[in-house]
């Protein structure tokens, strides 16, 4: 088998779980429709709020309406992207704790890839209507634009997807990292979604000086704030649009708010 | 002798979406949904006399846990009427919860991270025990069921049997009249099913606690009860002693044997069929109104090499199909005079 | 028939039903307490909250700017958030409610079948809980307070005084909680219902940022709702200790519990006939 057909198989195979879990998904229709609206709802609230205190206690570098709406609307996106395909990234621990991998190892599949994509978070495509409609609706971006919130939204949901798999995968060493794992996710992400001009002294050298985040930080600088809004902030500031792609919402979705 | 439950035409239906086939079927029902309803207990009358313990038998699916839910008034049954030591269950519910006790074999009243008897502690409080009563029954059924080694042990690492013979102990502190035990037996092993099985009866004969038993393990049943009610999708197909069922239905045992040696000559007895020899292994089926179970093992034990045997009843299925065929054979009786005269009628 | 209803035992009054919640309460915190590093592990996420909204608080100049309006410092604002993150952290969130999967499970058919009531049962369970996730997060968050921002003039009849509304606002947030999660008896997840509730009582209890410091809009419509006092009251008493308030905050309290309670009792009582448990 060549590999162009290789990689034909295992689109076929994503989508294949993908239209199943939908399909799985919307058999539990109240349940369903009240996850998504809720979850949906859910992050209206919190742009709200967001977007209100930004406007009562402005940044002295200055971050506004535009910044605060697209950072939140590819954040929810991104994290609703990667959880919807992969619902199990989030499970990863107590998946290998409970020995539950070995439903997949037999079977003859990237593992990996396998458990990932074998569930689907049903308050994710709430995510995602919520970022792609406050984008929408708020921003009215051009086409261009949207093009560009679309390819963030990707990149975030592969970061989020990474991330969660590496701190997850702490539980083959540590047995039990269910909590830690949630947790760890929750400060690398806590710290990227945040403007980084927040942060002083020693944090910003372990932020910026830590492989992973520096990672996380450049590709979620790549991302939107600069980039899409009409009056985008001056490209010249590094620190400035880092309030990014990855998500407050990682953190609402594994922690007891 | 006075009965502590009574059972009249009982009927429970659960109502069950209908799920669409394929995403249009599922979103079609979105806008309109269809329900069927699944009858899981259909016209159920029994009684079980002070003292008694019966056997409520049938296949997964016949209604049994629904019965027992229905009478410890955790369900209300969709028609039909039940008194439990004169109480209607899902009406006065708390009161009766003082008087009688459930174990599920499924499911575990104990705290798991904790040791068992923190929860005969808790379980002394809610079911109100004077604390010396309570120290005095704790150390009797600690003793009976042989509890101090598992005491002090957090109840995750307890094996299953263990787990039972304390959720059991727990069940009997606070003295109720009725036991409902639903699957006690389910998934333990041949030496734990005997100790859960002989401590049950020693309770039954001993302390005149009734109790009411489901299984599926028709084991169970012949150690424990001396009536059996075999219900069938939620309808009493029999309701007589152990020993009719026996004789009746009970009649026929299969003998497992596992040979020393290969291709051995079977002898000829009668009532003894051979379904299946291959190897080392020997399948017998006996007949014990032919042949007694005991004389067709000693006379196979004679003659063959046997390096391990084991006996077994007629699976439940088989019986419950036996069941329908007499049901179907009286039946026909009385209607073939009637049928006889038909065609010609016309 | 038979059975002589005179010869039955009948549960206790009152008293004795305290009693039964108490000592689910006890046994759940000694449940609990085996996993002490697990619980060690949750106030992580406390310590980055804390520390984050810190230093956003000082980039905003949120301080000054709430000083001049309502008269909370910096420090203060930090102590504040120390109350209420430890108030919100400490109730179980929209996945862990007990009742939906205790329904899913079937477990609940041992819980009904107890000469105590369920919701009793399950109020003790989860003010065990509850008290001890509380203390230990805001033991945790006081530390961090310190180290961050230094102390504040905190007197032990603040402590008192926030300690007491909080505990009152446990109960109330609870019958709350648990009427919600009661309609998981006919509708199948009660999740979306759970996290709106606890969103609503973030944001217009004001966990964040006390109401004086909301944007004219938004602290109108949060005051005119009742989340202020199961969060808000509590932390400001924390704070700011007043007598007046703390009748105010208690008497409020009371009045959200004792309003929760005939929804409560209702949809449990409709609730309870259609229960339909796992397993035939």
């Amino acid at each position: 088998m060549n590999k162009s057909v290789i990689k034909q198989h295992y689109g076929r195979f994503i989508w294949g779980y993908l239209l199943a879990n939908t399909q799985g998904a919307l058999e539990y229709r109240l349940s369903f429709v009240s996850q998504v609206f809720a979850m949906l709802l859910n992050d209206v609230i919190w742009l709200v709020f967001w977007l209100a205190y930004f406007t009562r206690f402005p940044l002295v570098a200055g971050w506004g309406r535009t910044e605060v709406v697209t950072l939140w609307a590819v954040t929810a996106a991104a994290f609703g992207l990667a959880t919807t395909i992969c619902g199990n990234a989030t499970r990863l621990a107590s998946i290998i704790a409970r020995g539950q991998l070995d439903v997949y190892l037999p079977l003859p599949k990237p593992v990996l890839l396998h458990v990932l994509i074998s569930t689907m978070s049903l308050t994710a495509p709430g995510d995602v209507a919520f970022g792609l409609g406050a984008y929408l609706v708020i921003i009215q971006p051009r086409p261009s634009q949207l093009g560009l919130f679309v390819l963030c939204m990707i990149t975030g949901a592969v970061l989020v997807v990474a991330f969660t798999v590496l701190t997850q995968s702490l539980a083959f060493w540590l047995g039990n990292a269910e909590g830690l794992g949630a947790q760890l996710v929750a400060a690398l992400i806590n710290f990227s979604t945040y403007p980084t001009v927040i942060f002083n002294g020693i944090v910003k050298v372990a932020l910026f000086y830590d492989h992973s985040s520096r990672l996380y930080c450049l590709c979620a600088r790549a991302a939107p704030a600069q980039l899409l809004p009409p009056n985008a902030a001056r490209p010249g500031n590094l620190h400035h649009g880092l309030w990014c792609s990855g998500g407050r919402r990682l953190l609402l979705g594994s922690t007891p708010l | 002798m006075p009965q502590v439950v009574e059972v009249h035409n009982l009927q429970k239906t659960f109502r069950r979406r209908v799920r669409g086939a394929g995403v249009r079927g599922i979103l079609r029902s979105y806008l309109h949904t269809e329900w069927h309803s699944v009858e899981a207990v259909h016209d159920l009358s029994f009684a079980i006399e002070q003292g008694e313990a019966l056997a409520l038998i049938g296949p997964n699916g016949a209604g049994k846990s629904t019965t027992i839910k229905m009478l410890t008034g955790i369900l209300y049954p969709t028609t039909g009427e039940a008194r439990v030591l004169g109480l209607v269950p899902w009406h006065e519910r708390t009161m009766l919860a003082m008087n009688i006790a459930t174990v599920f074999g499924q499911r575990s009243q104990l705290w798991y991270h904790l040791p068992a008897g923190e929860t005969f502690d808790l379980l002394a409080r809610i079911y109100e025990l004077k604390p010396a009563a309570y120290r005095e029954r704790r150390a009797e059924l600690v003793r009976r069921f042989e509890l101090e080694p598992l005491l002090a042990t957090a109840v995750r690492k307890l094996s299953l049997g263990q787990r039972m013979r304390c959720e059991i102990a727990a069940a009997l502190l606070h003295r109720p009249q009725i036991l409902f035990l639903d699957e006690p037996t389910i998934g333990l092993d041949v030496i734990a099913k005997q100790t859960i099985r002989s401590l049950i009866g020693e309770m039954n004969r001993n302390e005149g606690v009734a109790v009411l038993l489901t299984s599926h393990d028709a084991g169970d049943i012949e150690r424990l009860c001396k009536r059996v009610v075999v219900i069938n999708q939620g309808t009493v197909m029999f309701d007589d002693r152990v020993s009719t069922l026996r004789r009746r239905y009970l009649r026929r045992k299969v003998i497992d044997l596992r040979l020393r040696d290969v291709d051995m000559q079977v002898p000829v007895l009668a009532g003894v069929e051979v379904v299946k020899a291959k190897g080392y292994g020997l399948k017998l089926e006996v007949d014990t109104d032919i042949q007694p179970i005991e004389r067709a093992v000693a006379a196979l034990m004679a003659v063959l090499p046997v390096a391990d045997i084991t006996i077994e009843d007629a699976p439940l299925e088989e019986i419950i199909a036996a069941m329908y065929r007499d049901q179907a054979d009286s039946l026909r009786m009385t209607a073939t005079p009637a049928l006889a005269d038909g065609p010609h009628g016309s | 028939m038979a059975a002589d209803r005179q010869a039955l035992r009948r549960p206790g009054g009152l008293l004795l039903t305290a009693g039964k919640v108490w000592a689910v309460l006890c046994i759940t915190l000694r449940s609990r307490l085996a996993y002490v590093g697990e619980l060690l592990l949750r106030t992580l996420f406390l310590i980055l909250i804390l520390f984050t909204f810190t230093q956003l608080w000082h980039a905003t100049n949120l301080g000054k700017n709430v000083l001049v309006a309502t008269g909370f410092t910096i420090q203060e604002l930090i102590w504040y958030l120390v109350f209420t993150e430890a108030l919100m952290l400490s109730a179980a969130n929209a996945r862990e409610i007990e009742v939906d999967s205790e329904v899913r499970s079937g477990d609940i058919a041992y819980r009904l079948g107890r000469p105590l009531p369920y919701p009793l049962f399950h109020l003790g369970a989860r003010l065990g809980e509850r008290l001890l996730r509380f203390g230990l997060y805001l033991l945790v968050g006081m530390v961090v307070a310190l180290v961050v921002v230094g102390p504040i003039q905190l007197s032990l009849a603040g402590l008192w005084l926030s300690c007491s509304v909080a505990l009152v606002s446990f109960v109330g947030d609870w019958i709350w909680t648990f009427a919600i999660s009661v309609t998981s008896f006919w509708i199948e997840d009660t999740f979306g219902l759970h996290l709106l509730y606890r969103r609503a009582l973030m944001i217009l209890g004001g966990m964040l940022i006390p109401l004086s410091a909301y944007p004219e809009w938004l602290g109108h419509i949060a005051r005119a709702l009742p989340f202020q006092y199961l969060v808000y009251y509590p932390a400001r008493l924390f704070v700011h200790p007043d007598g007046q308030v703390w009748l105010l905050a208690l008497g409020a309290n009371l009045a959200i519990a004792l309003a929760g309670l005939l929804p409560l009792l209702v949809i449990y009582r409709i609730g309870l006939r259609f229960v339909s448990t796992q397993g035939g």
